[in-house]
């Protein structure tokens, strides 16, 4: 008994494994044993560019340009058996297919009577594989310039384990660096108390056998150890960011940054500076480490009014889909524009010394923190007209409340 | 008996900063200096406890050649003679773990170590007046029990 599909009408209309090939998934093409079209489903001529009605004069080998769909058709019909190639499949966009040759039987047994054909179009997979053996060696060149040398059978283990092995060195140096910067900067400032104790003892017990210029070095030594002091402890909180998990909860930022701005105020208490703090920012962030966001960018605004006369601060919220962003913006010295990108960079000073103090380091802070939470930082200025810098923190849902 | 102090510390420079500011501070108890643990272990020997007594207190560094800091502590605190003696942990590591390791190990205090000579001076005053002054001591009759 053959099974039929039936239309609306209860009218058999044609058999049953037809309709299948109609509706799967899968470009399906049946071939008479010289390889002619018998039939054709829409996929197929949606793959190929043609209509059932072309397809019916073309031949299946009419769709490689080397040949390999021939020969494999050979293969298929003369050796009876099911064939499975992949190759370049198309005339006009020729594309990269996944070709698989089912001979049907005929009565004889010693050739199949046709050929049924599954056509997978693997063009965009193919494409991708190739892009990305591409950005591996490009990685596996910036990570280790002596590396990029692959042998085939490197190349053949396949672009995913690459990828993860380069994923753990470029994490395991990583690793390596914030532990090298941290002890580093540990060791380095032990020396330092010698120089600064030392120094001052000299100058307060021994100040008087020697003269004003002796007393002018010795002070200087006492103030570049100082500043060294201050280098090194703002690298070491640098380097201490990097270290160990986010603790992310939704905080208030309004509550931080006025009391940020309090102690700002007491500490310098001649100033007279306008800061406005919005109500009500939150953000879901490390608690920790955003304090020291806002500790860095409104002590610059802090820093870089100093010689307004009538300075301004405020922090603000910007309107955004996906993330929260907050401005800080401030009426003081500002910078130009054209050295923005230096302004990020660690050690990078965009004022001298003279001018305003600072290491070069809390910007730089500043950006780490902001990119492990996965935000952005940056900045726009106008040269004595103030500074705003903005960033981002992506919108994230704890369910957790506001920390009071 | 006067009340001595033993300094245990690897670092000449920081032995004679920390001179200097006993000095400072007007603080004159007798400054006793372990240059690494095993000295340390030593100059609390029964022997030389017996002649001298237990210190008032004990400046103790941790990264110290031979024998370290947390040693030295571990050895004090198994001892009878020495284990309720006061131990300040005066150290430039700013670990989480030292800090949580002596503890538990039964460190009566943890003091980082300040870079800057005029913190330091403070915070030897305040070690000075603290453990030589306002602190009780057990007699030594009980920590040998």
């Amino acid at each position: 008994m053959t099974l039929h599909v039936q239309d609306r009408s209860g009218v058999s209309v044609e058999p049953l494994s037809l309709a299948v090939f109609r509706f799967t998934s899968e470009s399906i093409w049946l071939l008479d044993a010289h390889g002619r079209t018998l039939w054709a489903n829409d996929r197929l001529s949606n793959l190929l560019g043609e209509s059932a009605e072309q397809l019916r004069s073309r031949k299946f080998e009419d769709f490689s340009t080397d040949g390999a769909a021939a020969e494999c058709f050979r293969s298929c019909v003369g050796e009876n058996a099911e064939q499975r190639r992949e190759m370049s499949f198309g005339t006009e966009a020729v594309g990269w297919a996944d070709v698989r040759l089912i001979p049907f039987p005929a009565g004889d047994e010693s050739s199949p009577s046709g050929v049924l054909a599954m056509i997978t179009d693997v063009t965009r997979e193919r494409q991708a594989e190739a892009a990305m053996r591409v950005s591996v060696r490009e990685l596996e060149r910036r990570v280790d310039p002596g590396f990029a040398a692959q042998t085939s059978e490197e190349e053949a283990r396949g672009n995913r384990d690459r990828l993860l092995s380069l994923a753990d060195q470029i994490v395991a140096a990583n690793k390596e660096l914030e532990a090298f910067s941290y002890s580093v900067s540990h060791d380095l400032r032990e020396p330092l108390r010698s120089i600064d104790g030392f120094s001052r003892i000299l100058l307060e017990r021994y100040g008087s056998v020697l003269d004003d210029r002796g007393r002018d070095y010795l002070s200087r030594v006492r103030g570049a150890a100082q500043r060294m002091g201050l280098l090194i402890a703002d690298m070491l909180t640098l380097a201490r960011i990097a270290r160990g998990e986010l603790a992310l909860e939704r905080m208030n930022i309004t509550r931080i940054a006025r009391s940020i701005c309090a102690d700002l105020a007491s500490s310098d208490p001649e100033r007279r500076v306008e800061v406005a703090i919005a109500d009500d920012l939150t953000a879901v962030g490390d608690p920790r480490l955003l304090e020291v966001v806002l500790a860095n960018l409104l002590g610059n605004a802090w820093k870089f009014t100093s010689k307004c006369p009538e300075a301004r601060i405020n922090l603000t919220r910007c309107a955004s889909d996906t993330d929260d962003v907050f401005l800080v913006d401030d009426n003081g010295a500002g910078f130009e524009m054209k050295y923005v990108e230096k302004l990020f960079r660690p050690f990078q000073r965009l004022h001298s010394d003279t001018e305003f103090g600072g290491t070069g380091v809390g910007l730089a802070t500043v950006q780490r923190i902001i990119a492990r939470h996965g935000g952005r930082v940056w900045a726009e200025a106008t040269v004595g007209k103030g500074a705003r810098v903005f960033f981002s923190i992506p919108r994230r849902s704890l369910g957790g409340k506001v920390s009071a | 008996m006067n009340k001595w102090i033993l300094l245990v510390d690897d670092s000449p420079d920081d032995v004679e900063l920390t001179r200097l500011a006993l000095e400072e501070n007007a603080i004159a108890n007798t400054l006793v200096v372990a240059h690494d643990g095993a000295e340390a272990i030593e100059m609390l020997s029964a022997e030389s406890i017996s002649q001298r007594g237990l210190p008032a207190v004990i400046l103790l560094d941790l990264n110290l050649p031979k024998v370290d800091g947390t040693e030295v502590l571990r050895h004090l605190r198994y001892n009878d003679r020495t284990r309720l003696v006061p131990v300040v942990v005066l150290t430039s590591s700013e670990e989480e773990r030292d800090l949580v390791a002596t503890y538990n190990l039964g460190a009566n205090s943890y003091i980082r170590k300040p870079v800057d000579f005029t913190e330091f001076l403070a915070v030897m005053q305040h070690l000075g007046i603290y453990w030589l002054n306002l602190n009780r001591l057990p007699p030594e009759t009980h920590a040998k029990i």
